[in-house]
């Protein structure tokens, strides 16, 4: 599979990556080597086989829903950019028309 | 006596019948760091003070209490700075949390913590625990202590080196392809990796979570026993726990005589180095010398294992990384709104290799591709799983080399992406299947380490530390 620079664009907005031009080039070429790779896998039939997505055997892991202590709010807080009282402040989302 | 150089056993001893005190022990630790760190780059973090803080309450414990000593309290431990440690810096080796300092403490660390285990720093690591080398820190390359030109090994690069090097006792790492196993066998330490559900992961920053696994680096066999000992077991914060902690010490002096151990042969390839390929089959002759029964084995899928990793890891990590957004902690990039501020604060906070992932992962899982790779990878886990499940009805252990090479130059690989994932070839099989794993120092070639690999069945830790103890006496 060759990844040409329209895919790798649309692939950096879903990403949310701000690449450069460069950058564009560059993965093109190596995620299209990366995923040549990778496309042994068609060799295996795999028809009829389950999916398995972890390997702990775990499955429905409950607990009670109960209220319980969390961390310190003031330690979280102390980690956010910008903060006004107490609100996590940041850049306006829509532009004024 | 050099005390930094001691094992947790040889510290532990020493410390009980008062040959020396905790803060000795951990003076000695930073001595070695200040000496040689410069140079090494082995760690990110240094907490000289709140360690030599918690040396003297174990002193004081000592002089004023009859209370038998843990056997890791006052012993210096390392840990990889992707694991919480509470009011520590925690970088993971990204730009994006250069300043973030942890709100908690992860399980492993309260249970460290507990234990009395004096914590003297954070290691330096690939970001986000993404490279095989360590060189993708945004903190620059740890070194190899044999050789400074050489690669340690990622990701668990600084852990790794802290061990070899002795600026602590013991390490922690994390395992999600290889990074506690690779970087061990390029050092010459003992790296061991649990079964995928045995140690916590709560407060380990994520990687790709159906695979990462936090391991230990030591200087001997039973040390990793013992910090395995001290660390395993159910938390309710990590639903994937799956097993209480097992009594690996009751069998780990048992000789060995008649058990099993396969050699599978999609691991004994051409291409790998000969010189490492005979130092791994002198380890199989001490085996047989021991009475082990060696048979060679075959895991049809072995090929397939790096492909299907470099699928779903990709994933997990473009999904894992969404939450580093510049919001809530970390870096955040100056911005005219709020779409411009996610996107410049992930193209400057995050490094070469994460972004990569990212896009990788983005691509798999994206409309129209998802049936292609990430489900068909998902599908072919299955079958490697299964691989190993027969493979273990006929043998009790696994032995194949640790990487084909031993460690390579820094820059080497660093410009070739599919080059670097191909030093993982031979460890990423058991992450796949969440086995346990450990990686035993086997010898030299060209002054420069190599390992063997040792692979147990799930939860099988107890069968895994005494073959290994026993070849470790004779390796």
């Amino acid at each position: 599979m060759k990844l040409d620079k329209a895919q790798i664009e649309h692939l950096a907005n879903l990403a949310k990556l701000d690449i450069s031009e460069e950058e564009k080039e560059k993965y093109a070429e190596q995620l299209s080597s990366i995923l040549e790779y990778v496309d042994k896998l068609n060799e295996i039939d795999t028809k009829n086989i389950e999916p398995l997505s972890q390997v702990s055997g775990a499955i429905d892991v409950l607990r009670p829903d109960v209220v319980k202590q969390c961390f310190s709010q003031e330690k979280v807080l102390a980690e956010v950019p910008d903060l006004e009282k107490r609100q996590i402040k940041v850049k306006k989302v829509f532009e004024h028309k | 006596m050099q005390l930094n150089k001691l094992t947790i056993e040889e510290a532990h001893r020493g410390l009980k019948n008062k040959e020396f005190s905790a803060v000795e022990l951990t003076e000695a630790c930073f001595d070695s760091i200040r000496k040689q760190d410069e140079k090494l780059n082995a760690f990110i973090t240094i907490t000289e003070d709140q360690a030599l803080a918690q040396a003297e309450k174990v002193d004081n414990k000592i002089k004023n209490s009859h209370q038998e000593l843990n056997i890791l309290e006052g012993i210096p431990v390392a840990l990889k700075d992707n694991i919480l440690v509470e009011d520590i810096k925690c970088s993971a080796g990204s730009k994006i949390l250069e300043s973030y300092i942890a709100t908690y403490d992860a399980t492993v660390v309260e249970k460290l913590k507990a234990a009395g285990s004096i914590i003297v720093g954070k290691t330096n690591m690939d970001e986000f625990a993404m490279g095989s080398s360590g060189e993708t820190s945004y903190f620059g390359s740890t070194k190899n202590p044999h050789d400074l030109t050489r690669v340690a090994g990622g990701t668990s690069s600084g852990s790794t080196v802290a061990v070899a090097s002795h600026e602590a006792l013991f390490a922690l790492g994390s395992d999600t392809g290889g990074s506690v196993r690779l970087p061990a066998s390029f050092c010459g330490v003992v790296g061991f990796k649990p079964s995928y559900g045995s140690i916590s992961r709560h407060g380990l920053i994520a990687m790709a979570s159906s695979f990462d696994q936090i391991g230990v680096l030591s200087k001997t066999v039973k040390d990793s026993a013992y910090v395995y000992e001290a660390l395993a077991g159910i938390d309710k914060f990590d639903s994937t726990t799956r097993k209480q902690k097992i009594n690996v010490f009751e069998d780990i002096d048992k000789d060995i005589k008649g058990k099993r151990i396969g050699l599978p042969k999609e691991f004994f390839i051409e291409g790998m180095d000969s010189e490492v390929k005979e130092l791994v089959l002198k380890a199989v002759a001490k085996l047989e010398a021991l009475g082990a029964e060696v048979v060679e084995v075959s895991l049809p899928r072995t090929k397939y294992a790096l492909a299907i990793y470099y699928v779903l890891v990709p994933a997990e990590v473009s999904s894992n990384m969404a939450r580093f957004d510049g919001v809530r902690y970390g870096y955040r990039a100056e911005s005219a709104n709020l779409l411009e501020m996610y996107l410049k604060t992930r193209q400057q906070g995050l490094g070469d290799e994460v972004r990569r992932r990212i896009m990788l992962g983005t691509y798999v899982l994206s409309s129209g591709y998802y049936d292609a790779y990430y489900k068909k990878a998902q599908q072919v886990r299955r079958l490697i799983q299964q691989d190993f499940e027969d493979v273990f009805k006929k043998v009790d252990l696994l032995l194949t080399p640790t990487s084909p090479t031993t460690a390579f130059s820094l820059g080497e690989k660093f410009n070739d992406p599919l080059t670097m994932y191909l030093a993982d070839v031979f460890t990423v099989s058991v992450n796949v299947a969440g086995l346990p794993a450990l990686s035993l120092p086997a010898g030299l070639v060209n002054k420069l380490p190599v390992g063997v690999q040792l692979i147990g069945k799930q939860f099988d830790e107890s069968t895994l530390f005494n073959i290994a103890e026993q070849l470790e006496k004779k390796l």
